[in-house]
């Protein structure tokens, strides 16, 4: 058939451009791998080539041998504290979205501008307040820091909500009619519908939540090294004046791992829970 | 009479419970908001009142819009000249930056969205290096750019260019900060926008491709059209968080060649939080940097509108 | 659905119920049984693995008495942490800081004086113990306000190999380097088009060559008043001196970025390399035979009084603002830790650090080391002037040497007084 034709000619072209993107995206991070695998002297010969005339797993090995860096832990801790909060997190704001576009009230889209408008501010600004919160809640130092005020992000709700608007409307009345009231809409209508987009949004509120690093740093300042994140122990392995360049990059090669694990999870449930819209 | 007032009062009692329902679904999310957004902001713009001493609070005095006054007009003062140079070089990065942190991650999205061969793989390589810290980033990147035997010079040297001087001189150093953040951060853009084509039915593009419509035309009044709320969130978080950008200017050419990549919160950071710190002139800097941001948003949110309602 | 959904929260509060408990610190009691100090440092890296060292031997020879909890930082985030933390009474009992701050830290009250501390602990801490110089410029409006730990430099390192190569003895002066590197450089480039007689990088460590040739011209970082004395013609020579290397001796390429002269210097490709005294390490681990030379007379471009003196930086132990209550036993703690990371400094110095207590240098295994003499003499030592605004005087010419190492066709003038204007602008905003 010449649709066919069609989009299998677009498939090739497609496949060309991407292969030649992917290869040009890809050189940095192959240079750190490669750079995490070259001994010292290797990396001072030929810093910029992306292949090793050694091949060493001292840097790794040094990640995981050194006693005031246990990174195992660092990361088993991470996954901990982002993996909460996005299951919080996904909660509390596909609630917010439904609200924020699905139902009628007055003022909805204003508050939703208004919210979305504080927190153009740059959030350096909030620090000290936030502290000053932390601390008088008690909860300086543990993990609650991490995981609660971070509850109030508007990324996800903005993208949660953007998706909501897309669902169509009659398929809301029709469920009206069928005498569902707003919280069977939401659970048998909107949220089957939007897997993909939860999805996204447990993507980006995990990542965001596993990279964060000045926050924790702040809160982790007295604590015991064991309940650290990632980035955070991470970040006290290279030296400031000193920098080794091979475990920097051991790393932040560890660093990424389990994310992109994550990712490829996700993405794939992401396509599957695509929508597929019908009128019933 | 009687029907009338029967139903006035079943419609009043069905928009209060409507607006009860909202509320509840909306109650936990802003209380939380609340407690961890508005009142730190509300915070923030209060300390932009003041003359605030971060290490001895009991110092501080009010001043009224002072720190205003001397960020936006007093042209003697070194936070004039800190407010207007950080706000020039943060503009210059935005209109440059946006367009392609817009425009290729929907052009890849939509590769990927035919689905060729080996596509999920693709997808994942074109994420990764979101996934990467900073520091990261510009470890692996500044070593591409140096010159006596940076990967990318030597590369040039090879074809029998000269060596360009990435990260000391303009246009260049621009143009390495915009390479490395196109690079770094434009994966979330393609997973929203590839999120927003799957969601496209199927059945529009058979139609259109029986109507004899090509890619080009498809793209333009099927695609981009239901492409509208996603295009919405892509645009206004783009420009969010190219107005807030710190690490690659910071770390990559240290805001020179003679600072003309110093950005607005190079210089808000340390005025917040450094041992010299004047937080209420910072603030002051971020409020104003924050309306601008306000007001460029809502343009373009009415824009998209009219454009997705076409 | 909705049964998963409770589950899942349920557990997630478990967690972070457990979580939370744990990861709080126990306040200390503290007038019976053991003490907890919490000590903060920037010392984060290789070095770093060794001030970990002398904590866990100290802690060894104290249990049950006095336990140092140690957090280290890098330190673009270590001063935010300290300034956000220390007035909201989170700080440590005791942190490292860096001798160039401590004025600035003072005055704004962050940091309390010393002496009663010490007097109180009863531990005995006397200036005669530690380098003169060093120890004096710790006090600010007459009280003291640091106790040092060390010293740290920039030195040059020589490919001992090369030199004999080319006959070569080892410079005392800039003319014999000058000489010794065109020598090595015109020879070694016949055969490796990438040799180099003296690489630097214009990004770092600049500022610290910078400052050295100052001080060899006879110049002054800042006047009585405070105020950047640099834009002299001291300053000029100065800046002359350090980029002739580059632009009129032809001994470095242009534009190298951080770390490319070390990498050329670690795999044979320079016979000279200007750098701290921390790096000692890392030199001896590349396998090149090297040396250290001071970096005295090696940039005065006319004969001067001052042509021998060396920048010194040094970590220094300061108090902060208390966060708990500070009781005679936890003053006497602090001490006795900062007595004895003192005294076994020599360990410190493994890392590429010199002590500032004359006790460590006396023994003899700091005698032993091999490579620590090559910084230079202890007289030689400067150490920067002090000021409560010494970054906002002395910091905005940091940029500007960069600019003039980068740029054949600089204007010393013009850079200078940019420097200058920019940091008059600082001071009159942070003396307000």
């Amino acid at each position: 058939m010449a649709i066919r034709a069609v989009q299998n000619k677009r498939k090739n072209i497609s496949f060309i451009i991407l292969l030649i993107i992917s290869i040009l995206w890809l050189t940095p991070v192959v240079w750190g791998l490669a750079t995490s695998f070259k001994t010292p002297q290797d990396i001072s010969s030929n810093p910029t080539s992306l292949f090793p005339q050694t091949f060493t797993l001292q840097h790794y090995q040094g990640l995981f041998n050194r006693p005031d860096t246990p990174v195992m832990r660092w990361m088993l801790n991470s996954f901990i504290i982002a993996g909460s909060y996005t299951v919080l997190y996904l909660m509390v704001i596909s609630f917010a979205a439904y609200a924020f576009s699905i139902l009628k009230f007055k003022f909805r889209d204003q508050i939703f501008w208004v919210i979305l408008s504080t927190t153009m501010i740059p959030t350096v600004i909030n620090l000290v307040p936030l502290i000053t919160m932390t601390i008088d809640f008690g909860w300086f130092g543990s993990w609650l820091s991490l995981i609660i005020p971070g509850l109030g992000g508007v990324f996800g709700l903005f993208l949660l909500r953007q998706f909501f608007l897309g669902i169509p409307y009659e398929l809301i009345e029709s469920a009206k009619i069928d005498g569902l009231n707003n919280f069977g809409i939401f659970l048998k209508i909107v949220l089957p519908l939007s897997k993909s987009a939860l999805l996204v949004a447990a993507l980006f509120a995990f990542m965001g939540n596993w990279n964060d690093y000045l926050w924790p740093l702040i809160q982790f300042s007295g604590v015991d090294a064991n309940m650290w994140t990632l980035p955070v122990g991470l970040s006290k392995i290279a030296g400031t004046y000193n920098y080794d360049y091979g475990l920097t990059m051991a790393a932040a090669i560890l660093a990424i791992v389990p994310v992109v694990i994550v990712y490829a999870i996700l993405q794939d449930k992401i396509i599957e829970g695509v929508a597929r819209t019908g009128i019933k | 009479m009687q029907i009338s007032l029967d139903m006035k009062r079943r419609r009043m009692k069905r928009i209060v419970k409507e607006h009860a329902s909202a509320y509840a679904f909306l109650l936990p999310y802003l209380v939380l908001f609340s407690v961890f957004f508005i009142f730190p902001f509300i915070y923030g713009l209060v300390i932009s009142l003041f003359n605030w001493n971060l290490f001895f609070p009991e110092e501080t005095r009010f001043i009224g819009f002072d720190n205003f006054r001397r960020i936006w007009f007093e042209s003697d003062g070194i936070y004039y000249r800190y407010f207007w140079s950080g706000l020039k070089n943060t503009l210059i990065f935005v209109i440059f930056s946006v367009p392609f942190l817009v425009m290729i991650p929907l052009i890849l999205a939509a590769l990927i969205d035919m689905e060729p061969k080996g596509y999920k793989v693709f997808r994942t390589i074109l994420f990764m290096p979101t996934v990467l810290s900073i520091s990261s980033v510009i470890l692996i990147w500044k070593w591409q750019f140096y010159t006596n035997g940076g990967f990318i010079n030597a590369l040039l040297l090879k074809l029998g260019l000269n060596e360009i001087p990435f990260l000391v001189s303009q246009p260049w150093a621009w143009i390495s900060i915009i390479v490395v953040t196109i690079w770094w951060t434009m994966g979330t853009n393609m997973v929203i926008l590839g999120a927003g084509l799957k969601n496209i039915d199927r059945s529009l593009y058979e139609a259109a491709s029986i109507d004899g419509a090509n890619y080009i035309q498809t793209f333009r009044y099927i695609t981009m059209p239901s492409l509208a709320p996603q295009m919405l969130i892509v645009m206004i978080t783009t420009v969010l968080a190219s107005f807030g950008v710190y690490g690659q200017p910071d770390l990559l050419t240290n805001g020179g060649p003679d600072f003309s990549t110093t950005v607005l919160m190079m210089r808000i950071r340390p005025l917040a939080l450094g041992t010299n710190a004047n937080p209420g002139i910072a603030t002051a800097m971020a409020v104003s940097m924050g309306i601008l941001m306000v007001v460029i948003s809502i343009v373009q949110a009415k824009i998209i509108k009219r454009r997705g309602d076409a | 659905m909705k049964k998963i959904m409770y589950i899942l929260l349920a557990l997630i509060f478990m967690l972070t119920l457990v979580a939370c408990r744990g990861g709080q610190t126990n306040e200390p009691t503290d007038e019976v049984g053991k003490i907890s100090l919490k000590y903060w440092n920037s010392l984060t890296g290789a070095d770093g693995s060794v001030m970990r060292q002398l904590v866990a031997q100290f802690n060894a020879e104290h249990t049950g008495e006095i336990e140092v909890i140690e957090t280290f930082t890098n330190e673009v985030d270590y001063y935010t942490n300290i300034n956000l933390l220390v007035p909201m009474k989170k700080g440590p009992d005791v942190m490292i800081m860096h001798s160039y701050l401590v004025q600035s830290y003072a005055n704004t009250g962050l940091i309390i004086p010393l002496e009663d501390y010490i007097e109180s602990s009863g531990v005995d801490i006397k200036s005669s113990d530690y380098i003169t110089d060093i120890f004096n410029s710790l006090y600010f409006e007459n009280e003291l306000y640091g106790v040092p730990l060390d010293v740290h430099t920039v030195g040059i390192y020589y490919n001992k190999d090369l030199l004999n190569k080319y006959s070569l003895s080892v410079p005392t002066n800039r003319q014999e380097l000058i000489q010794a590197a065109k020598t090595v450089q015109t020879g070694e480039k016949v055969t490796n088009s990438q040799f180099w007689g003296l690489p630097l990088s214009s990004v770092w460590p600049s500022e610290w060559i910078f400052t050295a040739s100052l001080y060899q011209n006879n110049g002054l970082e800042i006047d009585a008043n405070g105020d950047p004395a640099y834009n002299s013609p001291a300053g000029i020579a100065a800046l002359q001196a350090v980029t002739d290397l580059i632009h009129v001796e032809g001994l470095s390429p242009l534009n190298l970025g951080v770390d490319q002269d070390l990498f050329m210097f670690q795999t044979g490709k320079a016979l000279f390399h200007i750098q701290g005294s921390w790096m000692l390490n890392s030199m001896v681990e590349s396998g090149i035979n090297f040396g250290v030379i001071p970096v005295s007379s090696m940039f005065n471009l006319t004969e001067t009084t001052t042509k021998n003196q060396i920048p010194v930086r040094s970590h220094t132990f300061v108090i902060p603002k208390a966060s708990v209550e500070v009781t005679a036993r936890r003053q006497e703690a602090v001490m006795t830790f900062v007595k004895y990371v003192g005294d076994h400094s020599y360990i410190w110095a493994t890392a590429g650090q010199i002590p500032a207590s004359n006790i460590a240098r006396a023994t003899s295994e700091y005698q032993a080391l091999p490579y620590h003499a090559g910084f230079g003499n202890l007289s030689n030592f400067r150490i920067s002037a002090q000021s409560p605004y010494f970054h906002q005087a002395y910091s905005p010419i940091y940029s500007r040497v960069t600019a003039a190492m980068s740029n054949r066709n600089y204007n010393a003038q013009l850079l200078l007084n940019a420097a200058v204007e920019e940091a008059m602008l600082l001071l009159q905003e942070a003396r307000r």
